[in-house]
Protein backbone atom coordinates (compact mmCIF):
# COMPACT_ATOMS: atom_id res chain seq x y z
CA UNK A 1 0.00 0.00 0.00
CA UNK A 2 1.25 3.49 -0.89
CA UNK A 3 2.59 5.41 2.11
CA UNK A 4 0.89 8.69 2.82
CA UNK A 5 3.49 11.18 3.98
CA UNK A 6 2.96 13.74 6.72
CA UNK A 7 3.56 16.43 4.07
CA UNK A 8 0.62 15.09 2.05
CA UNK A 9 -1.64 15.00 5.14
CA UNK A 10 -0.62 18.56 5.98
CA UNK A 11 -1.39 19.79 2.45
CA UNK A 12 -4.79 18.11 2.45
CA UNK A 13 -5.60 19.40 5.90
CA UNK A 14 -4.72 23.01 5.08
CA UNK A 15 -6.57 22.83 1.76
CA UNK A 16 -9.70 21.37 3.40
CA UNK A 17 -9.69 24.02 6.13
CA UNK A 18 -9.25 26.75 3.48
CA UNK A 19 -12.23 25.52 1.46
CA UNK A 20 -14.48 25.14 4.49
CA UNK A 21 -13.60 28.51 5.96
CA UNK A 22 -13.43 30.49 2.71
CA UNK A 23 -9.69 31.22 3.16
CA UNK A 24 -6.57 30.85 1.03
CA UNK A 25 -4.47 27.82 1.97
CA UNK A 26 -1.28 29.88 1.53
CA UNK A 27 -2.42 32.06 4.42
CA UNK A 28 -2.65 29.08 6.77
CA UNK A 29 0.02 27.32 8.82
CA UNK A 30 0.06 24.33 11.10
CA UNK A 31 0.60 26.34 14.28
CA UNK A 32 -2.62 28.28 13.93
CA UNK A 33 -5.19 27.94 16.70
CA UNK A 34 -8.42 26.47 15.33
CA UNK A 35 -10.76 28.77 17.21
CA UNK A 36 -8.77 31.94 17.87
CA UNK A 37 -6.99 32.20 14.52
CA UNK A 38 -9.36 30.41 12.17
CA UNK A 39 -12.78 30.89 13.83
CA UNK A 40 -13.55 27.20 13.43
CA UNK A 41 -16.65 26.11 15.38
CA UNK A 42 -17.87 22.57 15.90
CA UNK A 43 -19.91 22.37 12.67
CA UNK A 44 -16.93 23.59 10.62
CA UNK A 45 -14.71 21.05 12.40
CA UNK A 46 -17.19 18.30 11.56
CA UNK A 47 -17.16 19.24 7.89
CA UNK A 48 -13.35 19.41 7.85
CA UNK A 49 -12.88 16.07 9.54
CA UNK A 50 -15.56 14.33 7.44
CA UNK A 51 -13.89 15.53 4.24
CA UNK A 52 -10.51 14.27 5.45
CA UNK A 53 -12.01 10.95 6.56
CA UNK A 54 -13.45 10.62 3.07
CA UNK A 55 -10.18 11.47 1.39
CA UNK A 56 -8.00 9.17 3.45
CA UNK A 57 -10.59 6.41 3.97
CA UNK A 58 -10.20 6.45 7.74
CA UNK A 59 -12.42 7.08 10.72
CA UNK A 60 -11.32 9.84 13.06
CA UNK A 61 -12.19 10.07 16.74
CA UNK A 62 -14.68 12.93 16.58
CA UNK A 63 -14.62 13.74 20.29
CA UNK A 64 -10.85 14.00 20.23
CA UNK A 65 -10.89 16.16 17.12
CA UNK A 66 -13.43 18.57 18.61
CA UNK A 67 -11.12 19.17 21.57
CA UNK A 68 -8.04 19.91 19.46
CA UNK A 69 -6.40 23.31 19.65
CA UNK A 70 -4.07 23.64 16.67
CA UNK A 71 -4.02 22.58 13.02
CA UNK A 72 -1.00 20.38 13.80
CA UNK A 73 -3.11 18.45 16.35
CA UNK A 74 -5.45 17.37 13.53
CA UNK A 75 -2.49 16.37 11.38
CA UNK A 76 -1.00 14.33 14.26
CA UNK A 77 -4.32 12.55 14.79
CA UNK A 78 -4.79 11.80 11.10
CA UNK A 79 -1.22 10.52 10.77
CA UNK A 80 -1.74 8.04 13.60
CA UNK A 81 -5.09 6.89 12.18
CA UNK A 82 -3.76 6.53 8.64
CA UNK A 83 -0.70 4.56 9.67
CA UNK A 84 -2.31 2.37 12.29
CA UNK B 1 -67.40 46.48 23.87
CA UNK B 2 -63.69 47.04 24.16
CA UNK B 3 -62.14 48.85 21.18
CA UNK B 4 -59.55 46.82 19.32
CA UNK B 5 -56.02 48.12 19.58
CA UNK B 6 -55.02 49.65 16.23
CA UNK B 7 -52.07 48.07 14.44
CA UNK B 8 -50.08 49.91 11.78
CA UNK B 9 -47.33 49.07 9.31
CA UNK B 10 -44.12 50.96 10.03
CA UNK B 11 -41.58 49.03 7.96
CA UNK B 12 -41.44 47.08 4.70
CA UNK B 13 -38.88 44.91 2.98
CA UNK B 14 -39.00 42.72 -0.11
CA UNK B 15 -36.93 40.40 -2.27
CA UNK B 16 -38.81 39.38 -5.40
CA UNK B 17 -38.46 38.34 -9.03
CA UNK B 18 -39.73 41.77 -10.09
CA UNK B 19 -37.67 43.93 -7.77
CA UNK B 20 -35.89 43.82 -4.45
CA UNK B 21 -36.67 47.23 -3.03
CA UNK B 22 -40.16 48.43 -2.17
CA UNK B 23 -40.07 51.07 -4.91
CA UNK B 24 -38.81 48.62 -7.57
CA UNK B 25 -41.39 46.06 -6.49
CA UNK B 26 -44.23 48.55 -6.75
CA UNK B 27 -42.95 49.83 -10.10
CA UNK B 28 -42.73 46.23 -11.35
CA UNK B 29 -46.27 45.50 -10.16
CA UNK B 30 -47.72 48.59 -11.81
CA UNK B 31 -45.76 48.33 -15.04
CA UNK B 32 -46.72 44.70 -15.46
CA UNK B 33 -43.16 43.51 -16.02
CA UNK B 34 -42.94 39.74 -15.70
CA UNK B 35 -40.35 38.13 -13.42
CA UNK B 36 -40.91 34.65 -14.87
CA UNK B 37 -38.08 33.21 -16.95
CA UNK B 38 -36.37 30.03 -18.09
CA UNK B 39 -34.74 28.12 -15.22
CA UNK B 40 -30.96 28.21 -15.67
CA UNK B 41 -29.91 27.30 -12.13
CA UNK B 42 -30.18 23.56 -12.91
CA UNK B 43 -31.10 21.30 -15.81
CA UNK B 44 -34.89 21.35 -15.90
CA UNK B 45 -35.23 19.63 -19.27
CA UNK B 46 -36.85 16.54 -17.69
CA UNK B 47 -39.71 18.63 -16.32
CA UNK B 48 -42.77 19.67 -18.27
CA UNK B 49 -42.58 23.13 -16.73
CA UNK B 50 -39.12 24.63 -17.17
CA UNK B 51 -39.76 28.20 -16.04
CA UNK B 52 -40.05 29.98 -12.70
CA UNK B 53 -40.14 33.37 -11.03
CA UNK B 54 -36.50 33.73 -10.02
CA UNK B 55 -34.78 36.45 -8.02
CA UNK B 56 -31.89 37.58 -10.20
CA UNK B 57 -30.51 40.59 -8.34
CA UNK B 58 -29.64 38.99 -4.99
CA UNK B 59 -25.91 38.69 -4.26
CA UNK B 60 -25.47 36.85 -0.97
CA UNK B 61 -21.81 37.98 -0.79
CA UNK B 62 -23.05 41.53 -0.32
CA UNK B 63 -25.18 40.64 2.69
CA UNK B 64 -23.52 37.75 4.48
CA UNK B 65 -20.26 36.50 5.94
CA UNK B 66 -18.83 33.16 4.87
CA UNK B 67 -20.24 31.53 8.00
CA UNK B 68 -23.69 33.08 7.50
CA UNK B 69 -23.76 31.82 3.92
CA UNK B 70 -22.96 28.32 5.19
CA UNK B 71 -25.58 28.56 7.93
CA UNK B 72 -28.44 30.25 6.07
CA UNK B 73 -30.16 28.67 3.13
CA UNK B 74 -31.52 30.85 0.35
CA UNK B 75 -35.00 31.23 1.88
CA UNK B 76 -33.47 32.31 5.19
CA UNK B 77 -31.19 34.76 3.41
CA UNK B 78 -34.16 36.28 1.57
CA UNK B 79 -36.22 36.57 4.75
CA UNK B 80 -33.36 38.03 6.77
CA UNK B 81 -32.46 40.70 4.20
CA UNK B 82 -36.13 41.68 3.77
CA UNK B 83 -36.47 41.88 7.56
CA UNK B 84 -33.36 44.02 7.96
CA UNK B 85 -34.72 46.47 5.40
CA UNK B 86 -38.13 46.57 7.08
CA UNK B 87 -36.59 47.10 10.52
CA UNK B 88 -34.35 49.81 9.11
CA UNK B 89 -37.24 51.60 7.45
CA UNK B 90 -39.18 51.44 10.72
CA UNK B 91 -36.12 52.54 12.67
CA UNK B 92 -37.39 49.87 15.03
CA UNK B 93 -34.42 49.22 17.23
CA UNK B 94 -32.61 51.86 19.21
CA UNK B 95 -29.18 51.35 20.71
CA UNK B 96 -30.65 49.69 23.78
CA UNK B 97 -32.03 46.85 21.62
CA UNK B 98 -35.09 44.83 22.51
CA UNK B 99 -36.01 43.67 25.97
CA UNK B 100 -38.69 41.25 24.83
CA UNK B 101 -41.37 43.64 23.57
CA UNK B 102 -40.79 42.74 19.92
CA UNK B 103 -41.55 39.39 18.27
CA UNK B 104 -40.83 37.64 15.00
CA UNK B 105 -43.47 35.67 13.14
CA UNK B 106 -42.48 34.32 9.72
CA UNK B 107 -44.09 31.86 7.34
CA UNK B 108 -42.58 29.39 4.92
CA UNK B 109 -43.93 26.43 3.02
CA UNK B 110 -40.98 24.19 2.22
CA UNK B 111 -38.14 25.87 4.14
CA UNK B 112 -34.68 24.56 3.41
CA UNK B 113 -35.60 22.24 0.59
CA UNK B 114 -32.35 22.82 -1.31
CA UNK B 115 -30.38 21.37 1.58
CA UNK B 116 -32.64 18.32 1.71
CA UNK B 117 -31.87 17.80 -1.98
CA UNK B 118 -28.13 18.23 -1.41
CA UNK B 119 -28.16 15.78 1.50
CA UNK B 120 -29.97 13.13 -0.51
CA UNK B 121 -27.64 13.75 -3.46
CA UNK B 122 -24.67 13.12 -1.14
CA UNK B 123 -26.15 9.77 -0.19
CA UNK B 124 -27.70 8.56 -3.41
CA UNK B 125 -26.55 10.53 -6.46
CA UNK B 126 -23.04 9.08 -6.85
CA UNK B 127 -21.58 5.59 -6.92
CA UNK B 128 -20.57 6.04 -3.27
CA UNK B 129 -21.94 8.05 -0.38
CA UNK B 130 -20.32 11.44 0.24
CA UNK B 131 -20.26 13.22 3.60
CA UNK B 132 -23.36 15.20 4.49
CA UNK B 133 -22.65 18.85 5.29
CA UNK B 134 -22.69 19.48 9.04
CA UNK B 135 -24.74 22.65 8.40
CA UNK B 136 -27.57 20.66 6.79
CA UNK B 137 -29.90 20.64 9.81
CA UNK B 138 -29.67 24.38 10.59
CA UNK B 139 -30.14 25.11 6.90
CA UNK B 140 -33.18 22.82 6.58
CA UNK B 141 -35.03 24.11 9.66
CA UNK B 142 -38.10 26.14 8.73
CA UNK B 143 -37.57 28.20 11.86
CA UNK B 144 -34.08 29.22 10.74
CA UNK B 145 -35.60 32.27 9.11
CA UNK B 146 -37.27 33.69 12.22
CA UNK B 147 -34.27 32.73 14.36
CA UNK B 148 -31.83 34.41 11.97
CA UNK B 149 -33.83 37.64 12.14
CA UNK B 150 -33.82 37.58 15.94
CA UNK B 151 -30.12 36.74 16.13
CA UNK B 152 -29.08 39.53 13.77
CA UNK B 153 -31.34 42.17 15.35
CA UNK B 154 -31.22 41.00 18.97
CA UNK B 155 -34.99 40.55 19.20
CA UNK B 156 -35.89 38.67 22.35
CA UNK B 157 -39.68 38.31 22.17
CA UNK B 158 -41.59 35.25 20.91
CA UNK B 159 -40.09 33.77 17.77
CA UNK B 160 -42.13 31.62 15.42
CA UNK B 161 -42.07 30.31 11.89
CA UNK B 162 -45.45 28.90 10.95
CA UNK B 163 -46.38 26.68 8.06
CA UNK B 164 -49.82 26.66 6.51
CA UNK B 165 -48.56 25.85 3.00
CA UNK B 166 -49.34 28.65 0.55
CA UNK B 167 -51.05 30.89 3.10
CA UNK B 168 -48.10 30.79 5.53
CA UNK B 169 -47.04 34.41 5.04
CA UNK B 170 -50.61 35.70 5.31
CA UNK B 171 -51.26 33.75 8.47
CA UNK B 172 -47.94 34.96 9.89
CA UNK B 173 -48.90 38.60 9.31
CA UNK B 174 -52.37 38.00 10.73
CA UNK B 175 -51.08 36.23 13.84
CA UNK B 176 -48.55 39.00 14.36
CA UNK B 177 -51.40 41.51 14.32
CA UNK B 178 -53.21 39.46 16.97
CA UNK B 179 -50.16 39.45 19.25
CA UNK B 180 -50.08 43.24 19.13
CA UNK B 181 -53.83 43.63 19.54
CA UNK B 182 -53.69 41.44 22.63
CA UNK B 183 -51.14 43.85 24.08
CA UNK B 184 -48.57 41.10 24.36
CA UNK B 185 -46.00 42.87 22.14
CA UNK B 186 -45.48 46.40 20.88
CA UNK B 187 -44.14 45.34 17.48
CA UNK B 188 -43.67 42.20 15.38
CA UNK B 189 -41.47 41.59 12.36
CA UNK B 190 -43.56 39.32 10.18
CA UNK B 191 -43.93 37.95 6.66
CA UNK B 192 -42.89 35.03 4.53
CA UNK B 193 -39.83 33.65 2.79
CA UNK B 194 -39.40 30.88 0.25
CA UNK B 195 -36.84 29.53 -2.22
CA UNK B 196 -38.55 26.38 -3.51
CA UNK B 197 -37.22 26.10 -7.04
CA UNK B 198 -35.44 22.75 -7.04
CA UNK B 199 -35.70 20.00 -9.61
CA UNK B 200 -37.39 17.61 -7.19
CA UNK B 201 -40.05 20.09 -6.14
CA UNK B 202 -40.61 21.17 -9.73
CA UNK B 203 -41.32 17.55 -10.66
CA UNK B 204 -43.49 17.03 -7.57
CA UNK B 205 -45.70 20.04 -8.33
CA UNK B 206 -45.79 18.99 -11.96
CA UNK B 207 -47.04 15.58 -10.90
CA UNK B 208 -50.08 17.29 -9.38
CA UNK B 209 -50.90 18.74 -12.79
CA UNK B 210 -51.05 22.33 -11.54
CA UNK B 211 -47.96 23.80 -13.20
CA UNK B 212 -48.17 25.66 -16.49
CA UNK B 213 -46.66 23.44 -19.21
CA UNK B 214 -47.56 25.22 -22.42
CA UNK B 215 -45.56 28.39 -22.22
CA UNK B 216 -41.92 27.32 -21.74
CA UNK B 217 -40.86 29.36 -24.77
CA UNK B 218 -42.72 32.48 -23.65
CA UNK B 219 -42.32 32.41 -19.85
CA UNK B 220 -43.81 35.87 -19.34
CA UNK B 221 -47.14 34.61 -20.70
CA UNK B 222 -47.27 31.43 -18.59
CA UNK B 223 -49.23 32.55 -15.55
CA UNK B 224 -52.67 33.61 -16.77
CA UNK B 225 -55.09 34.04 -13.86
CA UNK B 226 -58.76 34.35 -14.86
CA UNK B 227 -57.91 33.83 -18.55
CA UNK B 228 -59.76 31.18 -20.56
CA UNK B 229 -56.43 29.64 -21.62
CA UNK B 230 -54.82 29.47 -18.19
CA UNK B 231 -52.99 26.23 -17.57
CA UNK B 232 -51.60 26.53 -14.07
CA UNK B 233 -48.97 28.45 -12.12
CA UNK B 234 -45.19 28.56 -12.06
CA UNK B 235 -43.02 28.28 -8.97
CA UNK B 236 -41.38 31.42 -7.64
CA UNK B 237 -39.05 32.54 -4.87
CA UNK B 238 -38.77 35.63 -2.69
CA UNK B 239 -39.64 37.18 0.64
CA UNK B 240 -41.66 40.04 2.00
CA UNK B 241 -41.53 41.34 5.55
CA UNK B 242 -43.56 43.96 7.37
CA UNK B 243 -43.01 45.62 10.71
CA UNK B 244 -46.37 45.73 12.46
CA UNK B 245 -46.62 47.95 15.47
CA UNK B 246 -49.23 49.17 17.90
CA UNK B 247 -50.36 52.68 17.00
CA UNK B 248 -49.37 53.72 20.50
CA UNK B 249 -45.79 52.53 19.99
CA UNK B 250 -45.53 54.02 16.50
CA UNK B 251 -46.77 57.41 17.74
CA UNK B 252 -44.41 57.34 20.70
CA UNK B 253 -41.45 56.79 18.39
CA UNK B 254 -42.68 59.09 15.60
CA UNK B 255 -42.35 56.09 13.30
CA UNK B 256 -43.38 56.34 9.65
CA UNK B 257 -46.82 54.79 9.07
CA UNK B 258 -47.56 53.21 5.68
CA UNK B 259 -51.01 51.83 6.40
CA UNK B 260 -53.16 50.08 8.92
CA UNK B 261 -53.81 46.37 9.14
CA UNK B 262 -57.43 46.28 10.14
CA UNK B 263 -58.60 42.70 9.88
CA UNK B 264 -57.61 39.06 9.64
CA UNK B 265 -59.75 36.12 8.61
CA UNK B 266 -58.25 32.70 9.20
CA UNK B 267 -60.11 29.44 8.86
CA UNK B 268 -59.95 25.96 7.41
CA UNK B 269 -62.11 24.45 4.66
CA UNK B 270 -61.87 21.11 6.50
CA UNK B 271 -62.71 19.33 3.29
CA UNK B 272 -59.66 18.40 1.19
CA UNK B 273 -55.87 18.44 1.28
CA UNK B 274 -55.65 19.70 -2.30
CA UNK B 275 -58.95 21.16 -3.45
CA UNK B 276 -60.22 24.52 -2.24
CA UNK B 277 -63.77 24.84 -0.96
CA UNK B 278 -65.98 27.76 -1.95
CA UNK B 279 -67.72 27.93 1.42
CA UNK B 280 -64.44 28.10 3.35
CA UNK B 281 -62.93 30.64 0.98
CA UNK B 282 -65.98 32.93 1.16
CA UNK B 283 -66.12 32.54 4.93
CA UNK B 284 -62.47 33.60 5.32
CA UNK B 285 -63.22 36.88 3.50
CA UNK B 286 -66.29 37.45 5.69
CA UNK B 287 -64.26 36.74 8.84
CA UNK B 288 -61.63 39.28 7.79
CA UNK B 289 -64.27 41.95 7.15
CA UNK B 290 -66.01 41.19 10.45
CA UNK B 291 -62.70 41.39 12.27
CA UNK B 292 -62.04 44.77 10.67
CA UNK B 293 -65.60 45.82 11.51
CA UNK B 294 -66.01 46.88 7.89
CA UNK B 295 -68.71 46.22 5.31
CA UNK B 296 -67.91 44.78 1.86
CA UNK B 297 -68.73 48.21 0.43
CA UNK B 298 -65.66 49.62 2.15
CA UNK B 299 -63.33 47.47 0.04
CA UNK B 300 -61.96 49.11 -3.10
CA UNK B 301 -59.60 46.40 -4.31
CA UNK B 302 -58.88 42.70 -3.84
CA UNK B 303 -55.46 41.18 -4.36
CA UNK B 304 -56.63 37.70 -5.29
CA UNK B 305 -55.06 34.37 -4.51
CA UNK B 306 -55.38 34.06 -8.30
CA UNK B 307 -53.13 31.08 -9.02
CA UNK B 308 -54.11 30.64 -12.66
CA UNK B 309 -55.15 27.01 -12.11
CA UNK B 310 -58.33 25.65 -13.67
CA UNK B 311 -59.84 25.05 -10.26
CA UNK B 312 -58.89 28.07 -8.14
CA UNK B 313 -59.85 31.04 -10.25
CA UNK B 314 -63.58 30.46 -10.91
CA UNK B 315 -64.03 29.21 -7.35
CA UNK B 316 -62.39 32.32 -5.91
CA UNK B 317 -64.54 34.53 -8.17
CA UNK B 318 -67.72 32.77 -7.05
CA UNK B 319 -66.66 33.21 -3.42
CA UNK B 320 -66.00 36.93 -4.03
CA UNK B 321 -69.48 37.21 -5.55
CA UNK B 322 -70.99 35.58 -2.49
CA UNK B 323 -69.37 38.18 -0.24
CA UNK B 324 -69.57 41.27 -2.45
CA UNK B 325 -72.74 40.53 -4.41
CA UNK B 326 -73.32 42.30 -7.70
CA UNK B 327 -70.61 44.80 -6.85
CA UNK B 328 -68.01 42.08 -7.49
CA UNK B 329 -68.45 42.57 -11.23
CA UNK B 330 -66.97 46.07 -10.99
CA UNK B 331 -64.58 45.56 -8.11
CA UNK B 332 -60.91 45.63 -9.21
CA UNK B 333 -59.50 42.14 -8.49
CA UNK B 334 -55.99 41.36 -9.69
CA UNK B 335 -53.47 38.58 -9.28
CA UNK B 336 -49.84 39.47 -8.58
CA UNK B 337 -48.92 35.85 -9.32
CA UNK B 338 -49.45 36.70 -12.98
CA UNK B 339 -46.26 38.78 -12.75
CA UNK B 340 -43.92 36.66 -10.69
CA UNK B 341 -45.47 33.25 -10.14
CA UNK B 342 -46.35 31.42 -6.95
CA UNK B 343 -43.81 31.77 -4.16
CA UNK B 344 -45.57 29.20 -1.94
CA UNK B 345 -45.33 30.30 1.71
CA UNK B 346 -43.93 33.70 0.73
CA UNK B 347 -46.62 34.45 -1.84
CA UNK B 348 -49.19 35.71 0.64
CA UNK B 349 -46.59 37.98 2.27
CA UNK B 350 -45.55 39.36 -1.13
CA UNK B 351 -49.20 39.91 -1.95
CA UNK B 352 -49.90 41.50 1.44
CA UNK B 353 -47.23 44.05 0.60
CA UNK B 354 -48.75 44.55 -2.87
CA UNK B 355 -52.13 45.16 -1.23
CA UNK B 356 -50.69 47.63 1.28
CA UNK B 357 -49.00 49.51 -1.58
CA UNK B 358 -52.23 49.54 -3.60
CA UNK B 359 -54.02 51.20 -0.68
CA UNK B 360 -51.18 53.62 -0.09
CA UNK B 361 -51.07 54.69 -3.73
CA UNK B 362 -54.75 54.48 -4.68
CA UNK B 363 -53.77 52.23 -7.52
CA UNK B 364 -54.83 48.70 -8.47
CA UNK B 365 -51.90 46.78 -10.00
CA UNK B 366 -52.82 44.72 -13.07
CA UNK B 367 -53.29 41.06 -13.91
CA UNK B 368 -50.99 40.04 -16.75
CA UNK B 369 -52.01 37.71 -19.56
CA UNK B 370 -55.75 37.92 -19.01
CA UNK B 371 -56.40 38.20 -22.75
CA UNK B 372 -59.73 36.48 -22.76
CA UNK B 373 -61.60 36.58 -19.46
CA UNK B 374 -63.05 33.20 -18.53
CA UNK B 375 -66.85 33.69 -18.44
CA UNK B 376 -66.80 31.73 -15.16
CA UNK B 377 -64.66 34.49 -13.65
CA UNK B 378 -67.11 37.32 -13.28
CA UNK B 379 -64.80 40.02 -11.91
CA UNK B 380 -62.82 43.01 -13.18
CA UNK B 381 -59.27 41.57 -13.42
CA UNK B 382 -57.58 44.93 -14.15
CA UNK B 383 -56.02 43.52 -17.31
CA UNK B 384 -52.49 44.60 -18.30
CA UNK B 385 -52.45 48.18 -17.01
CA UNK B 386 -52.58 49.43 -13.47
CA UNK B 387 -55.53 51.63 -12.65
CA UNK B 388 -55.78 54.71 -10.47
CA UNK B 389 -58.79 54.18 -8.25
CA UNK B 390 -59.78 55.37 -4.79
CA UNK B 391 -58.90 52.54 -2.37
CA UNK B 392 -59.80 53.15 1.26
CA UNK B 393 -59.27 49.51 2.12
CA UNK B 394 -58.37 46.29 0.35
CA UNK B 395 -58.29 42.53 0.87
CA UNK B 396 -55.34 40.22 0.36
CA UNK B 397 -56.59 36.67 -0.26
CA UNK B 398 -54.56 33.51 0.33
CA UNK B 399 -55.92 29.98 0.15
CA UNK B 400 -53.66 27.02 0.79
CA UNK B 401 -53.50 23.28 0.30
CA UNK B 402 -55.02 21.72 3.36
CA UNK B 403 -57.78 24.33 3.20
CA UNK B 404 -55.95 26.82 5.39
CA UNK B 405 -57.16 30.27 4.34
CA UNK B 406 -55.78 33.66 5.36
CA UNK B 407 -57.36 36.95 4.36
CA UNK B 408 -55.93 40.30 5.46
CA UNK B 409 -57.60 43.72 5.40
CA UNK B 410 -55.39 46.77 4.89
CA UNK B 411 -56.84 50.23 5.42
CA UNK B 412 -55.53 53.61 4.35
CA UNK B 413 -53.72 55.31 7.18
CA UNK B 414 -55.75 58.04 8.80
CA UNK B 415 -54.41 59.32 12.13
Amino acid sequence: METITRKKIEQSCLQTIAVEMGLKSNDLNTEMNLRDDLDIVSLDAMNIIMALEDEFKIEADIETVLEMQKVSDIIDHLEIRINS
Amino acid sequence: METKKRVVVTGRGVISPIGSSVSDYWEGLCNGVSGVRKITEFDSSGASCQIAGMVTDFDSDVHFSHREKKSYERFTQFGLVAALRAAEEANLLDQDGDSGEIGVMMGTGVGGITSYAQAYDALYAGPEERPIDAYTIPRIMNSAVSSAIAIRLGIKGPNFTLNTACSSGGNAVGQAMQWIREGRLRAVICGGAEAPVTYGLLRAWDALGVLSRKYNETPETACRPFDKNRSGFVLAEGAAVLVLESLESANKRNAPVFGEIAGFGSNCDASSLTNPDENGVAESMKLALDDAEMSPDSIGYINAHGTGTRLNDPLECRAIHRVFGDRSVKLPVSSSKSLFGHAMGASSALEALATLLAVQNDCAPPTLNCDDLDPECVIDPVPYNSRKVQIEAALSNSFAFGGSNAVLVFRKWKP
